[in-house]
């Protein structure tokens, strides 16, 4: 099976991926960000989260980002229009994170080849179980080239660990926080994932959840392929006030942010 | 698990376990530990003990005289309003926590409604000398203010849910994630027979005492009911009493709250007007959009104020096992209000949504009743008062 995230493996250093929330603090603004992040030289990949209005996993940034984006209206037609502005503008690969209920309500096989067409690499789902991956999603991923991401965590047994390696066609997603996103750290990271390397096979393992800092990034080389940063990105684009929103502000303050990341990644 | 209704979680098509990574581990082990204390006489016994000495079971069945004479068929009260702290809700909270001590649990965590299931669970706690967080939208808090007292004199922290409709839904939200950064020591006692599996399961089976006795009270009376009738929320009152009749001839009725009616876009009518989709980690009936955002319920009793309903429900009334019917926010004040003067009894407005509809239905008079008088309704009296004085 094809992997665009194959890439992954053969850098030395761990890469950098952007999550940011669809229709986040506009479309507008959204649009021109995800332009920025298409040719800004220190990110590899991006995650588009497609908002929900019960984002269970999230913490309170990405929580609000996915209310603010809903309450302007975000559909995931838009999310769609979003990825084919991204793939215009170059090939770096692009997953569209987000929960179920969305894409079984606009039917699995039509989600999946409407994201495939809009250029989109991959899904990550973090509530889908993998019964449900394996009737519902696999063959039509297989069938169109999409790829899916599934998750381990501190409280993953050793057999969710080998089963996270073994199904996943992008790459692991490697919980980095006893929490949700954009959390403070709480545990040992480096330990998680030492814990994890004997697991490792075939597909590449990113890190994300309360990452913030290229320390933090510097923290895990040598012991993951990338990073995704997501809450710390969205929290840097500063305040949502409709009134007060310049979109040329918000895409310099996100330049600013990613400045320090340069030296760290590839 | 021990029921034959379950295949890996499924109740048909319906259930399931829609969760995060980080979650995943805490429902191995919970199931684990359910099914091993179920089973176990020891843990039977303790529980049963509980019931009886803390809760004062087994509570009333109770011929309602001018309730049914009023409704021109027989109908009697299963009386779970006289169970400790005032609701059915405490069956699940006792057993949960006699389950997360021997899990070796060290704080609990709640989402709540109404507050009866919060309050519940503060009572548990305090019995059991753990530490108790309940999540409560802060619509909730104010709209349910005595239960939120009752709470905090009980030692339990309230922290207030400000995402969403700030009702159940994002109270259950906060409860999870909570769970999530917490996972090691907390256990989560749900509060309906809702969410992932087990939940659902499990507590029905705390709950399913309600039916059990009800059936040994009329068996030894030699009678057998033609109707069970219970109010939808979660659906825990519901099942508990229904449980041990799935198999029989009885019809189960559950009604759902309508709100400002089945048509007016604010309505708690889930299986009436949802379609299915994913909440809270399971399939079930839910109020979404056409995008699948889960949209705002909306009932004047709080704890029927929620977008979904437990999986086993949704199985039920797809296979046609389970009869839903609709009332509205006014029917149901109007009912509490009729039963209390009538019957001496003030009811819970979620079991005001019962009475109305045994005052609505249809009857030929041969038929007989049971309904579930799932709480007291001191909490709302709030409610009862304004609707009274606006009646006079
Ligand atoms: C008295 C009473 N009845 C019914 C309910 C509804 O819940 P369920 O459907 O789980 O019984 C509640 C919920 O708070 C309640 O307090």
């Amino acid at each position: 099976m094809s992997n665009n995230f194959t890439f992954l493996n053969t850098s030395d250093r761990a890469v950098l991926s952007v999550f940011l929330t669809a229709g986040y603090p506009n479309n507008a603004a959204c649009g021109e960000l995800l332009d920025l992040l298409a040719t800004h030289p220190a990110v590899s990949f991006v995650e588009l989260g497609m908002p929900f209005s019960d984002p269970l996993a999230d913490g309170p940034t990405i929580q609000r980002a996915s209310e603010v984006a809903l309450s302007k209206g975000t559909t995931l037609n838009d999310v769609f229009s979003l990825a084919e502005r991204f793939r215009s503008k170059c090939e770096k690969p692009l997953m569209l994170m987000g929960y179920c209920n969305p894409v079984y309500r606009r039917g699995v096989e039509t989600f999946v080849k409407d994201a495939r067409s809009a250029g989109a690499s991959g899904l990550i789902l973090p509530d889908l179980p993998y019964e449900s991956h394996h009737r519902d999603f696999a063959s039509v991923l297989d069938s169109t080239g999409l790829s899916m991401a599934f998750l381990v965590s501190p409280t993953s047994t050793e057999e969710a660990m080998a089963k996270a390696f073994d199904t996943s066609t992008a790459f692991v997603y490697g919980v980095a926080n006893v929490g949700l996103t954009g959390d403070a750290q709480s545990m040992d990271r480096g330990a998680f994932f030492h814990r994890i390397q004997p697991y490792r096979f075939q597909s590449p393992l990113v890190a994300g959840f309360g990452i913030s800092t290229p320390s933090d990034v510097a923290g895990l080389d040598g012991l993951v392929d990338g990073v995704i940063v997501g809450s710390a990105f969205l929290r840097a684009l500063g305040s949502v006030d409709e009134s007060a929103l310049n979109v040329e502000e918000v895409v310099n303050r996100a330049n600013e942010f990613l400045k320090p990341f340069n030296p760290v990644v590839k | 698990m021990h029921h034959p209704i379950i295949k890996h979680g499924y109740y048909g098509e319906f259930g399931g376990q829609f969760i995060p990574e980080m979650l995943r581990k805490n429902f191995i082990d919970l199931e684990a530990a359910f099914n091993e204390a179920w089973g176990d006489s020891k843990f039977q016994r303790a529980y049963s003990n509980l019931l009886r000495d803390f809760v004062g079971r087994p509570t009333p069945l109770q011929k309602a005289e001018r309730w049914s004479e009023r409704c021109g068929v027989e109908v009697w009260f299963k009386r779970e309003d006289l169970a400790h702290t005032g609701a059915h809700k405490i069956n699940n909270a006792m057993g949960q926590v006699l389950l997360a001590l021997r899990m070796g649990k060290r704080r609990i965590i709640a989402e709540t409604g109404a507050g009866q299931h919060g309050v519940a669970t503060a009572t548990a706690c305090a019995w059991a000398g753990l530490p108790c967080t309940v999540f409560m939208g802060a619509e909730d808090m104010e709209r349910q203010k005595p239960n939120v007292e009752r709470m905090r004199l009980l030692g339990a922290e309230v922290r207030s849910a400000q995402t969403g409709s700030k009702t159940l839904k994002d109270a259950t939200n906060e409860a999870m994630r909570y769970w999530i950064a917490h996972p090691e020591d907390t256990h989560y006692i749900i509060g309906s027979a809702v969410g992932p599996h087990p939940y659902p399961m499990m507590v029905a089976d705390f709950h399913r005492v309600i039916g059990e006795e009800t059936k040994a009270t009329l068996e030894g009376l030699g009678l057998q009911p033609t109707h069970l009738v219970a109010c939808l929320g979660g659906g825990s009152n519901a099942l508990g009493l229904f449980l041990p009749y799935l198999d029989d001839e009885t019809e189960l009725v559950g009604v759902e709250a309508g709100g400002e009616g089945l048509d007016s876009g604010r309505t708690a009518a889930t299986i009436e007007r949802g379609s299915p989709g994913i909440l809270h980690g399971a399939k079930t009936m839910i109020l979404q959009d056409s995008e699948g955002q889960i949209e705002e319920a909306h009932s004047i009793s709080a704890g029927l104020d929620y977008p979904g309903i437990g999986p086993l429900h949704s199985h039920l009334a797809a296979t046609g096992r389970l009869q839903t019917a609709a009332i509205s926010d006014g029917e149901a004040l109007e009912a509490g209000l009729l039963c209390t003067r009538l019957e001496g009894i003030l009811p819970a407005l979620e079991t005001a949504h019962a009475l109305a509809w045994t005052l609505k239905a249809d009857w030929s008079g041969h038929e007989m009743v049971v309904l579930n008088l799932s709480g007291r309704g001191d909490k709302d009296l709030q409610m009862y008062t304004s609707r009274r004085g606006h009646n006079e």
